[in-house]
């Protein structure tokens, strides 16, 4: 017990990589510019202006106006509101469900076993995102749906990790003398074997956010996802298209917006992984 | 297990994954909010049209009796009829699937090579500038939107040299094959990352062992060891990660043609949604989760040659 305290502290003296410091500050100026941005940008995101089109940046709209004269920079800031916490929820809830599920497979196994991972192979069957894609459309449009669908696919990969470390965990002595102090065999598997498996599933969690982000924008993209007139990076990339030869930075800004994202939580992730491995 | 009874057991596995694919297919129409005859027809339509689309759709039949229609006829062949085109699904399917085969084949060649070159390149300076900067490449790779990196493709080399076509597939082979080079990088950039970061790992892994160093000792050049003693185990690293990544693949690839224009199964398949074309939906989505599963299981077989452990599972 002593010497476990004592690595923990170690641990915690031991300062984060540098990925993982990256990554927290472009995570943190995301969050910083998504809650500060709209109130500091005097323009309204959704107000058209038909006589102020796919203006170039000037000293006014700092870069420019779209195709229907709405502020671009006032567009691509408010879009974080939208994408980072739908992608967060879309991960969050998938986590939750799939983690409690591979736990009860792993941990109790026989029946519960076989039900999780069967189930989890027909999911796996599918190309899962067209699966999405399609979901997304029968269940219509929009956030809700894509969360739900997200949950229906994605609880697969936290039930497989999960099911793993807790069958990893469950053989442990720590586990065999929990049970042999007379805990409930649900108290062992929730206060001694899970939180062990914590860390794991938060670093699947936030590359799983970046994977939830490229496919919330790409639905966009195709039509299926977030609705206009709200501004979403996939959807602006779509939108900007047809104005390449002129105004590429339409198309090329928000797509920057998902690319220093997910390379800042990706970073956050690694950086995680290493210091807890190490 | 020998290895016939393997892949024999491998075949059996399928059936039942099969039928259960087409319950979910199946099921797509009966998580549609309200009356799916309504949601297909739209507001406008009149009752006598909503009840025609009810009865051509079987949907005032149990489900029971619906799926036993639908996999007695796709058995047959017959995947129903578009509501929007009056077309067959299937022929829809046929005509659509040329550009299609061929994204997913240049593709993955384009991916593998990518991979393959990157990873080897990394592992062999592990730990040095080039490896670190070949990660950091990696990172930024997998969080890049595939259609953009295509928009950003059509404008610094399509819209620059006027080599390739904007939007479409081109006619006769060459104009195929100029038209498919842009969609394929775009592919490789988006699905490649993911298979590097694995066959990095399992080549550095492969360069610890003493095999590698006694290899050195007798004068060995590097390109044979890794050609000679490597490569084997390379390529089940890349079976496992086409097998393993060919569901995003094909969402990669609709996005792609969407992109591109390309009258592939993609763009099918985005069309029938944005038209609420349901048999064709549930058509394009069978074809592709009955190419996954083949892929999965060609996969399998593929491995069980290569490296016959598997098999005593």
């Amino acid at each position: 017990m002593m010497a476990r305290i004592a690595q923990r502290a170690r641990r915690g003296a031991r300062p984060l990589p540098m990925k993982a410091r990256i990554g927290l500050t472009i995570l943190a100026a995301y969050i910083l510019a998504g809650i500060f941005g709209p109130m500091l940008l005097p323009f309204d995101p959704d107000k058209t202006d038909i006589l102020r089109r796919l203006k170039p940046p000037s000293n006014v709209h700092w870069l420019g106006t779209d195709q229907l004269g709405r502020d671009f920079l006032t567009r691509l800031v408010v879009a974080i509101r939208v994408d980072l916490p739908i992608a967060f929820a879309a991960a969050f809830f998938p986590m939750v469900i799939g983690t409690a599920l591979g736990a009860i497979a792993g941990y109790y196994g026989k029946l519960a076993d076989t039900v999780v991972s069967r189930a989890a192979d027909l999911v796996q069957a599918f190309p899962v995102y067209v699966f999405l894609l399609v979901l997304v459309f029968a269940l219509g449009a929009g956030a809700t749906s894509f969360i739900v669908a997200a949950t229906v696919i994605a609880w697969v990969g936290y039930a497989r990790l999960a099911r793993g470390e807790v069958m990893r965990l469950k053989s442990l002595e720590f586990v065999e003398a929990a049970r042999v102090t007379g805990l409930p065999e649900r108290v062992i598997l929730t206060t001694h074997v899970l939180p062990n498996a914590l860390p794991q599933t938060l670093i699947y969690y936030m590359s799983d956010v970046v994977l939830m982000v490229l496919v919330l924008s790409s639905l966009s993209f195709l039509g299926v996802g977030i609705q206009p007139p709200t501004a979403e990076w996939g959807r602006m990339i779509a939108e900007g298209q047809p104005f390449l030869r002129s105004h590429w930075w339409l198309a090329a800004a928000p797509g920057l917006m998902l690319m220093v994202f997910g390379t800042g939580l990706s970073l956050l992730a690694d950086g995680l992984d290493d210091w807890l491995r190490s | 297990m020998t290895r016939s009874r393997y892949i024999l057991k491998r075949l059996l596995q399928t059936i039942p994954l099969i039928a259960g694919i087409m319950v979910l297919v199946m099921l797509l129409l009966h998580v549609v909010p309200g009356d799916p005859a309504r949601a297909i027809g739209g507001m406008a339509a009149s009752d006598e049209t909503v009840e025609q689309i009810r009865e051509e759709l079987g949907l005032n039949r149990s489900f029971v009796a619906q799926y036993i229609a639908y996999v007695g006829n796709a058995l047959q062949g017959d995947l129903g009829i578009s509501t929007r085109s009056r077309q067959p699904v299937t022929e829809i399917i046929g005509e659509r699937l040329a550009p299609t085969l061929w994204l997913l084949t240049a593709g993955m060649i384009l991916s593998i090579v990518l991979a393959s070159a990157v990873s080897v390149l990394a592992a062999r300076n592990k730990d040095r500038a080039a490896d670190y900067a070949l990660g950091g490449l990696t990172v930024i790779g997998l969080s890049m939107p595939a259609y953009w990196v295509g928009i950003m493709l059509l404008l610094l080399v399509a819209l620059p040299t006027g080599a390739f076509p904007i939007s479409g597939f081109g006619k006769g082979f060459w104009g195929h094959l100029n038209a498919i080079i842009l969609p394929a990088l775009t592919f490789a950039i988006a699905i490649s990352p993911v298979m590097i970061r694995a066959l990095r790992a399992k080549l550095v892994a492969l360069y610890r062992n003493d095999f590698v160093m006694m290899s050195r000792a007798v004068g060995l050049s590097e390109s044979t060891i890794l050609a000679r003693h490597l490569s084997r185990h390379a390529a089940l690293v890349l079976i496992t990660m086409v097998s393993v990544q060919v569901g995003p693949m094909i969402f990669v690839g609709v996005v792609i043609e969407k992109t591109f224009a390309l009258p592939g199964l993609g763009q099918a398949l985005v069309n029938a949604v944005a038209q609420r074309d349901f048999p064709v939906v549930q058509g394009i989505t069978l074809t592709t989760a009955l190419f996954v599963t083949f892929v999965h299981l060609g996969a399998d077989i593929f491995t069980s040659f290569v490296n016959p452990r598997t098999v005593l599972e």
